[in-house]
């Protein structure tokens, strides 16, 4: 019976407990990490509707399998220069519901150990939904907090 | 506290019990008319009966309290050797309402202390004694009762003032035990009146329920002094609320509800999509399986079409439950304004969408207070005027082509339309020289206007803050209509309508600045071309000139925060009580769409109502021409 790995547990990994993966994903000259089990799927630029009347950061809106979802502007909430043109749209999953973020690159599933985690040194700007950043190969990640940044957006409107 | 394992049998209890202080106050109201119905005293006894033994079972000690006392009053009354009073009516009432309060507290995991006041009366009046002999000491002083409630404001007022002012409170703000106090000391004070009433009573008042026909007639020699209204009430087919115990329920979470009617909403549209392009099969190619298929099309249109129906049932409710607060609402609201009022319900049957349902009750107390309040007169003054002393609210639903109609009228003094014109002058609503182009109606209709009823403002119609404009929102948030009718000394006429089918609905689709919207089109009076209409500008704003009428214009692109649109088409539609005209560049037919919300993370659009997904999968936003009025009013007056 000791054998039998509890159901959820994908590898007999001892230090498994302890890594966590990302999705990393390129704004501007910016690595951000968004926590794998908080996204549901990446999708291509689809035609996406503006809905009047709403602030420019939500871009529209999106059929997604039947589903309309609104697309956001990371780039314009986190605040960052808008010089490169984003080539897909990240699905996000929330307490608030699923929510679309436009990103310029998908750069690959980064995988980082707990202890790598560093508090964010960072204030002010967009450092309130980023929890922590995090050495990586592929350099300085920033760690999005996705509950607190659909939460600020709900509270917004 | 409830522990976690007995929330599940508190929850259950907390359902049953509620249906049972219903059916407590439905009869206890009925029981006033007719106060010997052995049969309903039987039902209202076991209804308190069953309460307190499951109350007892939970450990609910102030329930169980308040529930015995109340049984045992109500178990002299059945046995007869107490016969029912206002006063005894009133303290069951109350031991309702503590008792609906109480359980509330227990929900949100509070204690609830036994309030002894209440049991004591119960007790007393128990033993058969009045409560003007031992509440007379409550009557002490007003201020001290005013003081207590935090009402010193209305310290040194008249007290049938101060009643007044409170029961013109929302409902949930309005402090019905302070209210009770102070009727209690109107009570006291007009003895002689009361004493008299109560003779009455214990003759038994003959029942104004119709079921008792022959009773009737009977008891009319007995009372000649009694006045028969003159015009009957309307014989609403009514049984008696003895309800057949054990309906069949299966409580279902409202989510999945959501997602059969999303996925029903898809079907229903692609059948559409099917219907259209059997069209065209069928006009180009004619053949033996062509005429098959179209047997199976048509039968798989009417199976879609049931199933939508069967589906769309679900969510509904019977208007009872709503309808069935409001006797108490205006028997307390009569009382207090010493009018004398009958409630009459109709089509209470009559089903309707739950989420529709819900958000209907504000809106419709808002109504019937009005009628009671503004529209019913005083008794002396209706015999003066020699109508019945008795004024009748009448609250009737009923069906009719796609919409469900609720209507709200009275009998009373109807609404002064040159007081209401000459109020909004006042108030800058209108200028002199439209006031002088508008219809009845048009200025009838000013008094949903957010402008029209403040809280200084005490109007013959609308009362004292009581926002006429909280009704047509809530009327207009859920695609619903609204109209009035009013004549002089003969009484008031509000119907509100709403469509039955609340996922989907017909639209209009057109395009704007080159992009898809759809328009709903239970809003569209009618479509101009654009090159037939007679388009001026009034003020530098641009209006529409249909029949003499001037309409405002508005150039949906612009409205819409885009570039300005030509005018391709000119869309006149109905928003909410006045008539505005929209710019749209083109047109593309009609075609029923589900309305898919936007979601959380977007909110509420105002001028927005949600988003569609068209058969080629694109996404249409479906615009709330009512919204997007309201933000246009908000830059510039539209007077």
């Amino acid at each position: 019976m000791s054998e039998l790995l509890p159901v959820g547990e994908t590898k007999p990994d001892v230090a498994l407990t302890d890594i966590e993966e990302f999705l990393g994903i390129s704004l501007e000259r910016e690595l951000i990490g968004i926590p794998l089990k908080k996204i549901l799927t990446i999708s291509k630029i689809l035609d996406i509707v503006k809905v009047p009347y709403t602030p420019d950061y939500i871009v529209g809106v999106i059929n997604l399998r039947g589903e309309i979802i609104p697309v956001l502007s990371l780039k314009q909430i986190l605040g960052l220069s808008e010089t490169k043109e984003p080539t897909r749209i990240v699905v996000l999953d929330s307490s608030h519901g699923k929510a679309g973020v436009l990103v310029d690159n998908i750069v690959g599933v980064i995988r980082v150990p707990q202890e790598r985690f560093e508090p964010n040194p960072m204030i002010g700007r967009y450092s309130a939904y980023v929890s922590h950043v995090a050495q990586t190969e592929y350099g300085l990640m920033e760690i999005l907090d996705v509950e607190r940044f659909i939460d600020s957006i709900v509270k917004k409107d | 506290m409830i522990s976690d394992d007995m929330r599940e049998i508190f929850n259950e209890f907390l359902v049953e019990a509620e249906e049972n202080l219903q059916k407590v106050e439905e009869n206890l109201l009925e029981l006033e008319k007719d106060p010997q119905n052995e049969e309903l005293l039987n039902a209202t006894f076991r209804a308190m009966h069953t309460l307190k033994g499951g109350a007892g079972f939970l450990g609910l000690q102030a329930v169980v309290e308040v529930a015995h006392a109340a049984e045992d009053v109500l178990g002299k009354l059945r046995s007869g050797e107490l016969v029912l009073t206002p006063d005894i009516n009133d303290a069951i009432l109350e031991a309702v309402d503590f008792i609906r309060s109480a359980l509330a507290r227990y929900e949100a995991g509070e204690e609830v202390e036994v309030p002894q006041e209440l049991v004591s009366k119960l007790r007393a009046l128990e033993q058969g004694e009045t409560p003007s002999e031992t509440k007379k000491e409550e009557g002490s002083s007003i201020d001290e009762l005013l003081d207590k409630f935090g009402f010193g404001h209305l310290k040194g007022k008249p007290i049938e003032e101060i009643l007044e002012e409170l029961i013109l409170l929302p409902p949930d703000e309005r402090p019905m035990e302070l209210i009770e106090e102070l009727d209690k000391i109107v009570a006291s004070g007009e003895k002689p009146k009361e004493e008299e009433k109560k003779e009455e009573q214990d003759k038994t008042i003959e029942p104004v329920e119709e079921k008792a026909e022959e009773k009737k007639e009977e008891k009319k020699e007995e009372e000649p002094k009694r006045e028969e209204p003159k015009t009957q009430p309307p014989k609403a087919d009514k049984k008696p609320p003895v309800k057949t115990e054990g309906e069949k329920v299966l409580r279902i979470d409202v989510s999945k509800i959501e997602d059969l009617m999303n996925l029903v909403g898809e079907l229903v549209l692609e059948r559409n999509r099917l219907l259209r392009v059997f069209q065209k099969l069928y006009e180009e190619y004619q053949s033996k399986t062509v005429d098959e298929f179209e047997t199976v099309m048509s039968s798989l249109d009417r199976i879609v079409g049931d199933l939508q129906l069967a589906v769309m049932k679900t969510r509904m409710q019977p208007v009872k439950r709503l309808f069935q607060k409001f006797p108490r609402v205006v028997r307390d609201l009569a009382r207090m304004l010493g009018k004398e009022v009958e409630l009459v319900l109709e089509g209470e049957d009559a089903e309707m969408d739950k989420t529709v349902l819900e958000k209907l009750e504000e809106p419709l107390i808002h109504l019937i207070r009005n009628a009671v309040d503004h529209g019913i007169e005083p008794p002396d003054e209706r015999e003066r005027l020699g109508k019945p002393r008795k004024g009748i609210v009448k609250l009737s639903a009923y069906y009719h082509g796609d919409r469900i109609f609720i209507e709200i009228s009275d009998d009373g003094r109807g609404i002064d339309v040159d007081k209401v014109k000459q109020k909004a002058l006042e108030k800058g609503l209108i200028t002199p020289d439209r006031a002088e182009k508008m219809t009845e109606k048009d200025i009838l209709f000013l008094i949903f206007h957010p402008g029209f009823s403040t809280a200084e403002g005490v109007s013959q119609v609308s009362g004292r803050g009581v926002g006429m404009d909280v009704v047509m929102n809530t009327v207009s948030a859920f695609r619903g209509t609204i109209d009035i009718e009013t004549e002089r000394g003969k009484g008031t006429k509000i119907t509100l309508s709403f469509p039955l089918t609340v996922g989907i609905i017909r639209s209009l689709l057109v395009s704007v600045s080159g992009k898809l919207f759809a328009i709903p089109i239970y809003s569209v009076l009618e479509i101009i071309q654009g090159e037939d209409a007679q388009i001026t500008t009034v003020s530098g704003k641009e209006v529409l000139i249909l029949r003499e009428l001037t309409i405002p214009l508005i150039n949906l692109g612009e409205a819409l925060e885009m570039e300005s649109g030509s005018v391709g088409y000119v869309i006149v539609s109905q928003v909410g009580s006045q008539k505005v005209a929209f710019t749209v560049d083109d047109l593309f037919g009609d075609e029923e769409v589900v309305v898919k919300p936007l979601g959380k993370i977007i909110g509420e659009v105002q001028g927005i109502s949600g988003a569609t997904i068209t058969g080629d999968g694109k996404v249409v936003l479906i615009l709330d021409l009512d919204g997007i009025l309201k933000r246009e009013m908000r830059s510039l007056t539209l007077v």
